[in-house]
């Protein structure tokens, strides 16, 4: 492969992802760690499916099979992920409570400014797991706060997604180096390389709004969202079935538009969700 | 506390020693392991992750003691909050060292200088003809004597250490560090300007390699801007690493795993070598000669300290002081040349903890040992001479038993090894993946189903 096409199809695999992981996750380690959470469970799922392909012969090389066992397993440890999430967030004040807490405060503050109200206001706020101290600090306890749910969500699918491009693209992206290229069996004009890169792309994005969809759904009981990320992923993993024999055009535009409109149903179910629109007291 | 040192130790840090796998001498990997191994009591000396995380831990339970119960909430948050940055403080020279030594065993394996070094510390020659029991007993036999060779050097280390023989010790440790990155350092050098098929004359090679090796000697032992000294201890470490890689296969296996279990009784066990040495220091009141490795990272400004200071008893702002302390000394030797402000700094401990909370842009630092870096790194080298994937596999599961182990220890809040979790992690994750994950990915990718 010549290097023009190799940097191409490593910048059109991997930068999105990362473009979104240097801008938005790298700015709070928070986010950090939970992005490499995500990754570290989607590693134990495609590992739990290796383990699973391997051990069972026929499924080698019928897709057909593969597929629904894999994914099943992936969307288990998705949940599996969020249980842990929600246990050791839930209690937690967000950004916006703690904010609001704290204007609480300021105002309660100014009202009373002797010593004992502020040993009420202390046992008032050890009883509500609120920090307490002399200087109110807003910065320090914004900080402290955990980040929103819609940001962990997609912290969480960014590292998935991340790994993702990485385990399933880039290793077969390492040993096309040399010369020589590959070329896919349905577009004999189009390096294979290329069209995995872009659909790399489209699915390590879907993994960030999948895991988005997917929490709102297991957060706020609304089963249906999660119907729906199981169903785009099957479907999506199903379409790249078109890629060994019919056509590869059928997969990546579908693929393609199928993102969009995953991407814009997220948008939408945020919009109407209590996560961000909601004010807090 | 710095005051109490040597005057040559701007960091308070030293080197343990490095040897190189030249010769007999593992010192190298004994010294920095117990660096990794530090049992600290907590007060002042940070000599290796776990101990520097139990440094920050016993920070945090020195904080609690005494004081009110709504002070206490605001340390807990407070300390998630540094907790995450911590972590990631950790994180980047982890990250760095571990491209670093995958780069380099990439370059070099593809060249195939790799294995045409075969460490003659091995008892054990591996050649591929022989049967599978015979290469796991004489692996498992190199490991023995790894085990026993760090185990002599930890020990006589303490006895230097005790006895008070602090010139053996620095001899000790310049001797290492100037031979390891002169020799093990031209040795890469060489290997890569040979992978890349570029020459050099042996007299610029000579002349770069002085300045190379005299340069890491005054970085780490004396004064340096800050990024010198820690670009100089990544390549130590790394230098280090690669030069691990080099060992066949299952041996480096085998020393990965028994060097964990070692570090997991090294640590908790109540008579290792390592609890007497950081005991006696904690005696002494005196930093160990380590490699150090300072990560600086910026807290959240306005930190509110000054409740805090006003409440504690002087021996509790002492102790959390300390690295707050060497953390605002070392950004101050990076301009001042005399010694006397380090010690002055010591000195004005009680005060500088109200300064730090108004200047507002002070960065703390966090203190790490090298073993950890090496190791990690190690592993990682290896898994990249299978393949790239299992290199980023194996990269996840080192970085998450990295959060697990700093997450026990906010919890336990007592010193643990920082090894065992990860690497077994990272163990257990390259032989999935290298037997399972590869054949599963490579099938998928020539069919381009992606699941």
């Amino acid at each position: 492969m010549t290097q023009l096409l190799f940097y191409g199809c490593l910048f059109v695999g991997f930068s999105p992802i990362l473009a979104f992981y240097a801008m938005v996750v790298c700015r709070n380690s928070q986010l950090i760690i939970l992005s490499i959470g995500g990754s570290f469970f989607w590693l134990l799922s495609m590992l739990v499916a290796s383990i699973w392909w391997y051990i069972i012969p026929p499924m080698r090389t019928s897709f057909w099979f593969i597929i629904p066992f894999s994914i099943a397993i992936q969307e288990a440890f998705r949940y599996l992920f969020y249980r842990l999430y929600a246990w050791g967030f839930n209690n937690r004040p967000s950004l916006s409570q703690v904010q609001s807490q704290l204007q609480k405060q300021l105002k309660e503050k100014s009202i009373n400014s002797s010593d004992q109200s502020e040993t009420e206001l202390q046992q008032q706020q050890q009883s509500s797991q609120q920090p307490n101290h002399q200087d109110i600090n807003t910065r320090l306890e914004t900080l402290s706060a955990r980040p929103n749910h819609t940001l962990s969500s997609a912290a969480i699918g960014c590292g998935s997604g991340i790994t993702y491009a990485f385990v399933m693209y880039g290793t077969i992206m390492w040993d096309s180096q040399g010369p020589g290229n590959l070329f896919s069996a349905a577009c004999p004009t189009v390096s294979l390389f290329m069209i995995s890169a872009i659909l790399a792309l489209c699915i390590s994005l879907l993994h960030i709004a999948w895991n988005v969809i997917a929490f709102q759904g297991f957060r706020s009981k609304k089963y249906y969202l999660v119907a729906f990320v199981i169903i785009c992923h099957y479907l999506i993993s199903y379409l790249t079935l078109l890629n060994i024999k019919k056509s590869c055009e059928g997969s990546v535009v579908s693929i393609g538009i199928i993102t969009i409109l995953t991407i814009a149903f997220c948008f939408r179910t945020l919009l109407n969700s209590d996560s961000i629109s909601k004010k807090v007291d | 506390m710095s005051s109490s040192y040597l005057p040559l130790d701007p960091l308070s840090s030293s080197n343990n020693n490095e040897e190189d796998e030249y010769g007999e001498n593992i010192n190298i990997n004994d010294s920095i392991i117990i660096n990794s191994q530090d049992v600290d009591g907590g007060n002042n000396n940070n000599n290796s992750s776990s101990s520097n995380i139990n440094e920050n831990t016993n920070l945090l339970a020195n904080r609690e003691g005494g004081e009110k119960i709504s002070e206490e909430d605001l340390e807990e948050e407070a300390d998630l909050e540094d907790f995450s940055h911590m972590i990631i403080a950790i994180l980047k020279p982890v990250t760095i060292t571990m491209l670093l030594v995958v780069w380099a065993v990439r370059k070099l394996s593809i060249s195939n200088n790799l294995n045409s070094y075969v460490g003659i510390t091995v008892y054990y020659n591996e050649s591929s003809n022989d049967s599978t029991g015979e290469k796991i007993w004489g692996s498992l036999l190199n490991g023995l004597i790894f085990l026993v060779t760090i185990l002599f050097t930890t020990v006589c280390f303490v006895f230097l250490y005790k006895y008070r023989c602090l010139k053996a010790i620095y001899t000790w440790l310049f001797l290492s560090v100037g031979v390891l990155l002169a020799a093990t350092g031209g040795y890469i050098f060489l290997a890569i300007l040979q992978a890349n098929n570029l020459a050099i004359d042996y007299i610029t090679f000579a002349f770069l390699l002085l300045n190379f090796s005299a340069g890491g000697i005054i970085a780490i032992f004396w004064y340096a801007p800050t990024i010198l000294n820690q670009s100089y201890l990544i390549i130590i470490s790394a230098l280090m690493a690669i030069s691990f890689t080099r060992l066949p296969s299952w041996t480096t296996w085998s020393i990965l795993a028994i060097v964990s279990i070692y570090d997991l009784f090294a640590v908790l066990c109540p008579k290792g070598p390592l609890r007497v040495l950081v005991e006696t220091a904690q005696e002494r009141n005196e930093t160990i000669p380590a490699l150090i490795y300072n990560a600086n990272f910026d807290p959240p400004p306005n930190r509110v300290q000054s409740p805090r200071s006003t409440n504690k008893s002087s021996s509790n702002s002492n102790n959390e002081n300390e690295p707050l302390i060497e953390g605002d000394s070392d950004q101050q030797q990076d301009g001042d040349q005399p010694q006397q402000s380090q010690q002055q700094d010591g000195q004005e401990g009680q005060e500088e903890d109200i300064e730090i909370e108004e200047v507002g842009e002070q960065r703390r630092s966090l203190k790490l040992g090298l073993g950890d870096f090496v190791f990690y790194s190690v592993l990682l080298g290896r898994a990249a001479l299978f393949d790239m994937s299992t290199v980023f596999t194996c990269f996840v599961a080192i970085v998450t038993g990295l959060f697990a182990t700093l997450l026990l220890l906010a919890i336990f809040r007592k010193a643990l090894p920082a090894l065992p979790i990860s690497i077994a992690f990272g163990i257990l994750f390259y032989f999935l993946s290298s037997v399972f994950l590869y054949p599963f990915i490579e099938t998928l990718g020539v069919y381009q189903v992606f699941i």
